[in-house]
């Protein structure tokens, strides 16, 4: 190990680590657009200087090791001297048009320039200018705002290995374009509007959503694999307006893949279920009450109930619902589970999961493996051949149409009960529907398929009269 | 619409191939080949040579954007590169350059219509000592007049 | 004038071809490294003569061997046959009439530090250049100089001609590498250097064509004899290429440390037209531009023209005479720098572009009050604060024109137009 001084704090970090690293891992902030911790190192923005003493000039803290006994002073005149002049290059051919730039307000270019920079240009002749266009699905380009700092393109390059994007031309006309006909569009294509500095690459889905400092932002999971992605959501008046990664080493690094970016869409959709509702013998639907719903529920549970429990329900309610399934004798406990997709690996480690389940080792833990692997078999066996007096599907899946055997089977019970975030086949037919709450709605943990048991907030209101499965089932 | 090297081409493409460690080493001296084949470098070729050198095309696009001094597609049969940096502006090279300017009635980056002459401004080709210079495809044409220059412009067919 | 080495043959018809070569004592000196010389005593020999690289920067090429790391393999030499720097034609001479003396250097040099695969960067420019390599290289595979257990010994080394493609920053020595492996030619972070991680990553020896064609004679003559020519810190002969206002610009082979006003005078034929000299540029367009006063005192060696505040860089000497308007000039240049930063840095990207559209307005007669101060501020934002030293080159010029000839800058400023009219 070597011991160095970053701003007279006493610094320990390993042999061959960047100054950069160093300083960052130690919560001292040096400026920098082109340095990423994930990708390689480039040294193009020249941004990062700092004073190392003995050394004739500031260095790029990026690109300068640490060594024993080295002594670094992160803030100076000349420091402050150089960043300044570094931005005013940036922005001599900058369009400067932060009032209807989306990045504003996360702008790295915005925040140093305020920092360091000036407040009037010496420029005064023609800016040259680029393309603003669609490079993919989910991204847009406006060459006009870039920074150059290659991000974007080494992410392709080393992460993804997809290399849609490159640098074309040479000198100050370097542009970043695609190879016409081969748009950005790979799993992961959205980080790249991340990790864009500035706002050169901005996500289609959230253009023009709303200012980022009239949002909220709290953290969660995403559900939508085993994976289980980090996530800080953007909630602007009771909506989610995006997602995006947040930094977990164990976990997601620093990605998270396009499908779970846009899968807040399935918490606002139009089939949400808000309200508890009975349907009578003749089909004929009434509104009900939590409460109202609790009564009955109680009332038709028995040793002879089935209960299909989805991996998409959190640690709380597997819990509850275990003490339920305690509580009156049920012994038919099945698993529902998203069908398996296929793992995808990238490059410095991040994956999809194959399993497109949140929580199936929460259920494990909670139910044991016999349940997990079986339960679902024996739960539609015990229904088809008429075992089950009662089956209580408690479901939660996004993005997913329960299995058709099991909307056949479920015709065959006298009581059918569904508790569920979204309308269905399976609640068209139920007798009791519960709406409950998705992920966004309500404080809970899934435990994803390293065992890691993760903790995800509350982002919004409930949908109309939706409750936690916790919630319900305690009652019970 | 897609292209594919003869196999005159593949062989040199084979022969390459032994004399790089890393495949994207490849990548200059295709463009060569794809130069050569075609007379002139499209999106077609580059997607080509992005096949058989193994990298995206975006890659080849940037690598191939950055060197100025591979032949376009749509340039003419002869492309006339007149050096325009000091030592040969110090000797008359913007005169040369006006003069094929008003003789082929185009100016740089431009072809005459009938295909025949692609006029280029290019920065100094390293023969400053037998300056003015215009490389004409392969061949220079050193110590230059706008006479001497007519003389080589008739020859060529 | 004095007796030539380097360049003394490239007049002869036919002095390309190996039988030619073969009649000079072609080929002896290699043989002799191989046989008679252990690697480390020939590095030596090369330090002992005191041969600096003649591609710019004048490092000793003793040294720079030396600081391979001899365990690690493969090793790879680059021969910088990239010659772009605006005022520089040698080293095409050398590959088109005697490319015989730079494979005969490569394979001394590839002995020295035990490599065994060799590449020579062409600009791709020199379509004849790399043809004629190429011949030559296949010839002396035929004479079993080249490939597998050259001259009967154990030691195997291959040539491969690489051809660049328009790209002045791909003569800087990590640009040049980054374009062989098939990228962008942007330079490389150093450290670490080429010499202990280069070419694939692998220690690499890059030398230019010049430095490289030096070793034959170094070998055959004595280390001695090549000091006996030049400054006691600049040995050796040097081909001074001499391009602009002269009776007869080309290439001068002479000791480093001739008097400029000697080349200019007595091999350049003196400036043409009967003008008078107004300023020189002593080594390739990066080079901090001279007066005439400061040329009649200048000598050319390494010590004597960085003393001068310039650089003998590649020994292109640019000379300018009285009618040159100075403003013009540097707008020239800084176009070319401009044209050719790799853009990668900051602020060489856009400093380079901004100074180039400054020089433009003010050539066409729009420069403003406060130009030249802002022109300097910018170079003082470039220079030092890039990757690699192009940033600088294209500060120097801007600093050194406006230095020695800021009154003409003045007069365009005030007058919107030029002090000279010819
Ligand atoms: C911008 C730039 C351009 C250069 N161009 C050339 C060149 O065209 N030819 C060359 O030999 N060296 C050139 N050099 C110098 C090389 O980087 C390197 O120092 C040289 O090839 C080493 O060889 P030597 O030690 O034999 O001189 C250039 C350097 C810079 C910074
Ligand atoms: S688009 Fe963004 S990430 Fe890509 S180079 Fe430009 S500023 Fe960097
Ligand atoms: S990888 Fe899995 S957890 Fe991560 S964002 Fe995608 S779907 Fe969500
Ligand atoms: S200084 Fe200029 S040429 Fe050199 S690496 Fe930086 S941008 Fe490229
Ligand atoms: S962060 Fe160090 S140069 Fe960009």
């Amino acid at each position: 190990m070597v011991k160095l001084r970053i701003n007279n704090k006493e610094i320990i970090a390993e042999p061959g680590t960047s100054v950069m690293k160093a300083a960052l891992d130690n919560g001292i902030f040096i400026p920098h657009f082109c340095y990423h911790p994930a990708l390689s190192i480039s040294g193009n923005c020249r941004i990062c200087v700092v004073s190392v003493k003995n050394m004739p000039k500031p260095v790029t803290s990026c690109t300068t090791a640490v060594a024993e006994g080295m002594e670094v002073e992160t803030e100076n005149k000349d420091i402050a001297a150089i960043r300044k002049s570094v931005l005013e290059f940036f922005l001599i051919n900058h369009p400067i048009d932060c009032p209807v730039c989306d990045q504003a307000g996360e702008c790295t270019l915005q925040d140093f320039t305020y920092l360091y920079g000036s407040d009037h240009s010496r420029f005064s002749e023609e800016k040259r200018t680029w393309h603003t266009k669609d490079v993919g699905p989910l991204v847009k380009l406006w060459a006009n705002r870039c920074v150059l700092c290659a991000r974007c393109v080494r992410f392709l390059n080393e992460i993804t290995k997809t290399g849609e994007l490159g640098i074309m031309n040479r000198g100050d006309r370097n542009v970043i374009d695609t190879f016409p006909g081969m748009p950005v569009d790979n799993p992961l294509s959205g980080n790249i509007v991340d990790i864009c500095p500035v706002g050169a690459l901005i996500s289609k889905d959230f253009l023009y959503q709303a200012r980022v400092w009239f949002m909220d932002f709290k953290q969660s999971v995403c559900p939508m694999c085993a994976t289980g992605c980090n996530i800080t959501a953007g909630v602007y008046q009771g909506k989610i307006k995006r997602f995006a990664p947040t930094k977990n080493l164990k976990v997601n690094q620093y990605w998270m893949c396009d499908y779970g970016r846009l899968s807040y869409k399935f918490v606002h959709s139009d089939n949400r279920l808000t309200a508890f509702l009975t349907r009578s013998q003749a089909g004929s639907v009434t509104k009900t009450t939590l409460q109202e719903s609790v009564n009955i529920l109680k009332n038709s549970l028995s040793g002879d109930t089935a209960v299909l429990a989805s991996a998409y329900m959190d640690n709380e309610g597997l819990t509850a619902l275990k003490t339920v399934t305690d509580k009156y004798g049920i012994k038919n406990i099945g698993c529902l589970l998203k069908p398996d997709g296929k793992a995808q690996a990238f490059g410095g480690g991040f994956k999809i999961s194959h399993d497109n389940n949140p929580n199936r080792k929460g259920f494990e833990n909670v139910f044991g493996k016999a349940v997990l692997d079986n339960g679902y078999r024996q739960v539609i066996d015990a229904v088809k051949t008429g075992k089950a007096g009662t089956l209580y599907v408690i479901n939660g899946i996004l993005d997913y149409a329960l299995p058709q055997e099991l909307i056949d089977a479920a015709g065959k019970v006298k009581f059918l009960v569904v508790q569920d975030t979204h309308s269905s086949a399976l609640t068209e037919k139920a007798h009791l529907v519960l709406p409950s709450c998705t992920y966004a709605e309500k404080n809970g943990a899934f435990t994803n398929e390293q065992g890691m048991e993760q903790k995800f907030n509350r982002l919004i209101d409930p949908a109309g009269a939706a409750e936690p499965d916790n919630i319900i089932l305690n009652q019970l | 619409m897609p292209k594919t090297f003869n196999a005159k081409t593949m062989e040199k493409f084979q022969a390459l191939s032994q004399r790089y460690p890393t495949k994207d080493a490849l990548l200059l001296p295709v463009l060569r080949l794809a130069e050569e084949e075609f007379n002139g470098i499209d999106d077609d070729a580059m997607e080509l040579v992005a096949g058989l050198v193994g990298v995206p095309p975006a890659k080849v696009m940037s690598v191939f954007t950055f060197y100025t001094h591979y032949r376009r597609a749509g340039s003419g049969k002869y492309l006339l590169q007149v050096c325009s940096t000091l030592p040969c502006a110090l000797r008359g090279s913007q005169e040369i350059f006006e003069h094929l300017k008003k003789k082929l009635g185009i100016d740089s980056e431009e072809t005459t219509k009938d295909g025949k002459f692609t006029l280029k401004k290019v920065e100094c080709l390293g023969s400053c000592g037998t300056s003015p210079v215009v490389q004409i495809n392969e061949d220079y044409y050193e110590n230059l007049t706008t006479e001497k220059l007519d003389e080589i412009l008739n020859k060529l067919q | 004038m004095p007796e030539k080495t380097l360049l003394k043959h490239t007049d002869t018809p036919n002095s390309e071809t190996m039988d030619f070569y073969l009649s000079q004592k072609g080929y002896e000196a290699s043989r002799k490294a191989l046989t008679s010389y252990e690697p480390a005593k020939l590095i030596d020999e090369v330090k002992g003569s005191g041969l600096r690289g003649r591609g710019g920067a004048g490092f000793s090429t003793g040294m720079k061997w030396s600081f391979v790391p001899k365990d690690i393999f493969p090793k790879y030499l680059v021969c910088n046959a990239d010659e772009s720097e605006p005022g520089t034609f040698k080293d095409r001479a050398l590959i088109e009439r005697y490319p015989h003396s730079v494979i005969e250097g490569i394979i001394i040099a590839c002995w020295a530090v035990q490599i065994n695969s060799a590449f020579i960067y062409i600009r791709g420019e020199f379509t004849l250049g790399a043809k004629k390599l190429q011949k030559a290289i296949d010839e002396a595979y035929q004479k079993g100089f080249l490939g597998k257990n050259i001259f009967g010994s154990k030691f195997n080394l291959d040539i491969t001609v690489h051809r660049g493609a328009g790209a002045y920053i791909c003569g800087e020595e990590t640009g040049l590498l980054t374009s062989i492996e098939g990228y962008r030619g942007y330079p490389k972070i150093k450290p670490p250097f080429p010499a202990i991680q280069g070419l694939f990553a692998k220690p690499t020896v890059i030398n230019n064509v010049e430095t490289l064609a030096n070793l034959p004679y170094i070998l055959n003559n004595g280390a001695q004899w090549f000091k006996s020519m030049g400054t006691e810190k600049s040995p050796g002969p040097k081909i001074f290429c001499v391009s602009g206002h002269v009776n007869k610009p080309g290439l001068y082979e002479l000791p480093l440390g001739t008097p400029c006003m000697e080349i200019i005078n007595n091999y350049g034929g003196g400036v043409w037209k009967n003008r008078k000299l107004k300023a020189v540029i002593p080594g390739g367009s990066s080079a901090p531009v001279l007066t005439a006063a400061q040329a009649e005192k200048l000598n050319m060696d390494y010590e004597a023209v960085a003393a001068a505040g310039s650089m003998l860089g590649s020994g292109g000497l640019i000379v300018m005479d009285e009618t040159v308007c100075m403003v013009n000039a540097l707008y020239n240049l800084i176009r070319f720098y401009h044209h050719e930063s790799c853009g990668q840095c900051t602020p060489c990207r856009y400093g380079t572009g901004w100074l180039d559209k400054i020089l433009h307005r003010m050539e066409h007669g729009n420069g403003k009050q406060g130009d030249i101060e802002l022109m300097l501020n910018i170079c003082d934002n470039m220079r030092g604060k890039t990757i690699c030293v192009l940033a600088d080159a294209a500060a120097m010029p801007v600093q050194s024109f406006i230095k020695n000839f800021r009154d003409e800058f003045e007069y365009h400023i005030k007058e919107h137009k030029c002090t000279v009219t010819i």
